[in-house]
Formats: structure tokens, C-alpha cells, sequence
């Protein structure tokens, strides 16, 4: 492939958005997990489906997010699979709003540091209407955690 | 190209053609989502403002006789432009939706019994299946679906087979948006016909690209937006034929539809006002009435057939890329090219030919049952217009290979 900086898209379709694309993390199935949910998006078809397994110390074991939709999905849904693995299961309510946060369109210029994968995602942010396609997979495991821990 | 077809000055009647988008000249090829719209048209809508702007069949002051006459003189030019008998069979409505909802609402509740059938096809745009679903829920009756084949077109013989003396209401798009497939309404409408239902044809996609003759036809309802037509949005038509209008009870009330109102009794207006309550999209109206003028300037049988060579070329360039598969292969279609490209998102087509400045429509097109029957969550849909050129094709054809280098 050639690089993708000489196209004129400003990097959305960056190496590393393209390698989680083509090499999704964490899709094997979760033995008993103790969350499952999925979500999808009626406009485009979009599909997540999350599974998560929990240890003692509250902690995410194990994670299987399954995204099934556009290239952006896919990848943000197996960086997000990346970036939640070990986490505390509490703290994914957090990091659900940090990335929010972060993905916000209308804070374009925002320098805060952040990880590669975050910064590839956050290219998105200039094709508001793929914003959605990043989001599905946080939203999804959002509601996920959420009625877990009601 | 058709000799004589001067679509470099024809372009030039479209403002919006002449931008760049992100940088590159824009390619719009999204016209079966909504058509641009000629100088004459955006004209037409600040000239009504501008000059005679006042409330129809209500005043007896100059303006509003001059808006009256000119929102009535685009009835007109409606009812001519599809043939219908007479413009009382000519209903404004605020597009196709509004159009068959008016029909599902009125004619559907007072008509559709419990255990009656509607048939529509599996083709359908949303708008034409879920009303349909909302009145069988509320009345019992059932709704039926004639298949579609593997190159896009309906099965007849499933169709006859699926008509019967339950078989009330039939209702039946003519240019399917997803596929471009042009249905034989004439000969689906006699079927009905032969057996008492009546029929509707959903005309959004049809009436912009070829003459369309209700009366031969012969179908009872006929649905159609203006803002594919070329004409603004939130303006649309249903013709329905006046013997069926007739007895069908309004479907919304208030000013303009009645003739006289007293706390004892309403007695309802003529048609077509019978189902044009409240104050209207007048500039709308007139819009569509310019629009309509302009496309008859140009002549539909022009248009068509220069389209028609649109589409055998674009056929002909997307068949030429390996990984392209073209979904709906009718010998009868209009210029619509929907397709997919190897296991490539269709929402990934669409961005990386948006930043080549090409406008294509990707997703389920709102034909979600379409997209079940061929296995595929979504397609890229290239619609074509009068305005488009071999050569944005050619442009077309290149982003797409860009799309390839970028998934390769």
C-alpha cells in the first residue's frame, strides 16, 4: 500500500487505524463472561457485540468486542478492546467519558496528550458523520458496564 | 452521447455544480436522494417572496389572488406533466411519505378490514412498507410481498399468485431507489384491477427521469416528491383518481379543506383542498411548477434517453473492476448504480470518494428488506442525472480505484 499520507484525507485511514481493521484484537469468544451486550446503529447497520469476563479483584480479564460495519468501527472497537483490557471495571465509566470527551468535534484544537491510538481516532473528528462509527463500540460497552454495576 | 443533448449548458443552469468540494470539483451523483436545483427554480422561490407573497384562497386583496393564481397554475402544470384528467385529482402534499401515508390514513382505515391483504413488493422504500405495516396492525389485515429476483426485478407470477379476492390494495414502487429497476405498473395495476383493489405507485424515483401517464397506467394513486423533481424540498404530489378521492374522508382537518364549519356540523371542501388543511407550501408549489417547466424544456424523452446512455457506460466502467459487484441488474433500470467492492464498507467508499469531491450515497438506501435479499448490509449507490457526464463517471471510476489503493 502506499502511504496514506500523500491521499488527501488527512490520515483517517492511518497504519494504525488500518492494521487494528485488518487485525482486530480480542475476538476470541469470553468463557462465562459475566457482561454481554450488544448494540447497533439502525441508520448504517453497524453492530457491536461485547463480552467481558471479570476477576476477583474487579478487574476486566477478559474482553471480546465483535464489530461488524465499516473499517472505523472495527478499529476503534479493537483499540478500544486494547486500551480496556485489565482496567478496573468501575473505572470504565471514566474512561467511557474521557474518551467522549476527546472525541468532542467542537474542541478540534484540544492538545492533550494522548496514546497513538487515541490520536488515530481522534482524526476522525473531521468527518463528524464517522464520529458515530468510533463511538458505537464506547457507547455499547458504556451500557453495558453500566447495568452491570446497577 | 445523444447528439444534440448540450449537457455543458445545461450544467450551467445549476449553480451548485460549479464548487469545489474538499478541493476537487464536485461530482454529485446522489440524485436519488435529492435532485440540485436550476437558477429558474431558486429563482421562482425569491421572486414568490419577493413580489406576491400572501396567503392563498383566503384574501380578496391583489396579492393573494396572484398567489392563488400562481400556486393553482402549478396544479396545473402537475396534473399535465402526468397526464392526470383533471387538477382536482392532483393533491399537494409534503412528498412521497406524506403522499402514501395520506393514503394508508384515509383510504386505508375506512376501506381495510381484518383478514384483507395489501401486497407491496420486496423492493419497497420505508416509507412504503411501514405505513402499510402500521394499518395492518390497526385493522387485522395482512400484508403480503411479491419477491424479488436475483437481477432485481419482481416476480410476476409470484405477484399473480399472491393476488386474490382478499387482495384490497396494492401498492407498488415504480423506480426502486436501492436497485433502479423500473417495475411494468401498467401490467401490475390491470392485475389488481381484474381482481377490485386498487393501487398505488410510488413515483419518487420515476417521475424525474421518464414520462410518466397515470392514465395509462391506470393505477389509482400515483406519489411523487418535488425535491427530486428539481424542485424545493417539503413539496410533494399524490394524484389519485377523483372517483376514489371522492370517498375517501380527509386526513387532516382544519382551515382550507372545509366549506362551511358550525359547532353542529363541518361539511368538507371540494376536491383537491378536501385534503389541504391549513396553509400550504405556496412557494413550494411554485417552485415545482418551475421545476417542472424547466424539465419540460429540456423534454423528458431527451433526459431519459441521454441518461440511459449514462448508465450503459457507467455499467460498462464499474464491470470492468474485478472486485466490484453491481447489485440490481435489470434490462429495465434507470440510472442508478448500486454496488459493493469486496468486503470494502460501503461507509468507507463513501468517505474516500467524498474527499475526491464525488457525492455518492452509501448504506441501506431506507430498503433494508433490498439489502436482506442480496446478503449485504449496505451498498455505494451512483444515481445519476440530466447534469452528470461520461466524464464524471471516468471520475467516478478513479476514486473508486483510489478506494482500492487505500484497502489494498
Amino acid at each position: 500500500m502506499s502511504s496514506n499520507s500523500e491521499l488527501q484525507f488527512d490520515g483517517i485511514y492511518d497504519d494504525l487505524i488500518m492494521d487494528h481493521y485488518r487485525n482486530p484484537r480480542n475476538r476470541n469468544p469470553i468463557s462465562k463472561p459475566h457482561i454481554e451486550h450488544s448494540d447497533w446503529n439502525p441508520f448504517c447497520g453497524d453492530e457491536v457485540s461485547v463480552t467481558i469476563g471479570i476477576n476477583k479483584y474487579d478487574r476486566i480479564s477478559g474482553i471480546c468486542v465483535v464489530a461488524e460495519g465499516c473499517s472505523i468501527l472495527q478499529a476503534s472497537a479493537s483499540i478500544m478492546s486494547v486500551l480496556l483490557s485489565d482496567q478496573k471495571i468501575a473505572d470504565v465509566l471514566a474512561f467511557f467519558e474521557d474518551f467522549k470527551y476527546m472525541m468532542d468535534t467542537s474542541c478540534l484544537s484540544s492538545s492533550t496528550e494522548v496514546s497513538p491510538e487515541i490520536a488515530a481516532l481522534r482524526t476522525i473528528r473531521k468527518y463528524p458523520v464517522r464520529v458515530k462509527c468510533v463511538m458505537l463500540p464506547w457507547v455499547t460497552i458504556r451500557d453495558a458496564v453500566k447495568s452491570y454495576l446497577s | 452521447m445523444t447528439d444534440g443533448f448540450k449537457v455543458n449548458s445545461i450544467r450551467k443552469d445549476f449553480p451548485i455544480l460549479s464548487q469545489t468540494v474538499n478541493g476537487k470539483p464536485l461530482v454529485y451523483l446522489d440524485n436519488a436522494a435529492t435532485s440540485q436545483k436550476p437558477q429558474c427554480v431558486i429563482d421562482s422561490l425569491s421572486n414568490y417572496y419577493q413580489t406576491v407573497n400572501s396567503n392563498v384562497h383566503r384574501g380578496v386583496h391583489t396579492l393573494s389572488q396572484l398567489a392563488t393564481d400562481d400556486y393553482e397554475a402549478a396544479r396545473s402544470k402537475i396534473r399535465s406533466f402526468i397526464n392526470a384528467g383533471s387538477d382536482q385529482e392532483i393533491i399537494y402534499t409534503r412528498g412521497t411519505t406524506e403522499s402514501i401515508n395520506l393514503v394508508a390514513y384515509s383510504f386505508g382505515v375506512q376501506n381495510i378490514r381484518s383478514g384483507d391483504e395489501i401486497i407491496i413488493s420486496g423492493m419497497e422504500h420505508h416509507s412504503n412498507i411501514v405505513p402499510w405495516q402500521l394499518l395492518c396492525e390497526q385493522t387485522g389485515a395482512v400484508l403480503r410481498i411479491i419477491p424479488i429476483t436475483d437481477s432485481g426485478e419482481l416476480d410476476i407470477n409470484q405477484y399473480g399468485a399472491l393476488l386474490s379476492d382478499k387482495t384490497k390494495l396494492v401498492s407498488v414502487v415504480h423506480q426502486s431507489n436501492a436497485l433502479g429497476t423500473i417495475n411494468s405498473v401498467k401490467e401490475i395495476t390491470a392485475m389488481a384491477h381484474s381482481l377490485g383493489a386498487v393501487v398505488l405507485v410510488d413515483g419518487a424515483q420515476s417521475a424525474p427521469h421518464m414520462k410518466v401517464d397515470v392514465q395509462d397506467i391506470g393505477c389509482d394513486f400515483f406519489a411523487f416528491s418535488g425535491h427530486k423533481l428539481y424542485g424545493p424540498t417539503g413539496i410533494g404530489v399524490l394524484y389519485g383518481k377523483s372517483e376514489v378521492l371522492d370517498n375517501m374522508v380527509p386526513y387532516q382537518s382544519g382551515g382550507e379543506m372545509i366549506k362551511s364549519v358550525t359547532f353542529d356540523k363541518t361539511i368538507f371542501n371540494v376536491l383537491p383542498h378536501k385534503f389541504e388543511a391549513g396553509t400550504p407550501d405556496i412557494a413550494g408549489a411554485i417552485g415545482l411548477g418551475a421545476a417542472i417547466d424547466y424539465v419540460n424544456d429540456i423534454g423528458l424523452d431527451a433526459i431519459n434517453s441521454y441518461e440511459s446512455e449514462l448508465l450503459a457506460y457507467g455499467t460498462a466502467k464499474l464491470e470492468q473492476i474485478a472486485s466490484l459487484r453491481i447489485i440490481g441488474t435489470s434490462s429495465h433500470k434507470g440510472a442508478v448504480l448500486s454496488f459493493t467492492l469486496g468486503d470494502i464498507h460501503p461507509h468507507d467508499i463513501g468517505t474516500i470518494l467524498d474527499s475526491e469531491g464525488i457525492a455518492i450515497r452509501t448504506g441501506h438506501h431506507c430498503a433494508q428488506p433490498v439489502m436482506e435479499r442480496y446478503g449485504i448490509p449496505a451498498t455505494a449507490r451512483a444515481s445519476m442525472s440530466f447534469y452528470n457526464t461520461k466524464e464524471e463517471i471516468d471520475t467516478l471510476v478513479t476514486g473508486i480505484d483510489r478506494v482500492l489503493e487505500v484497502f489494498s
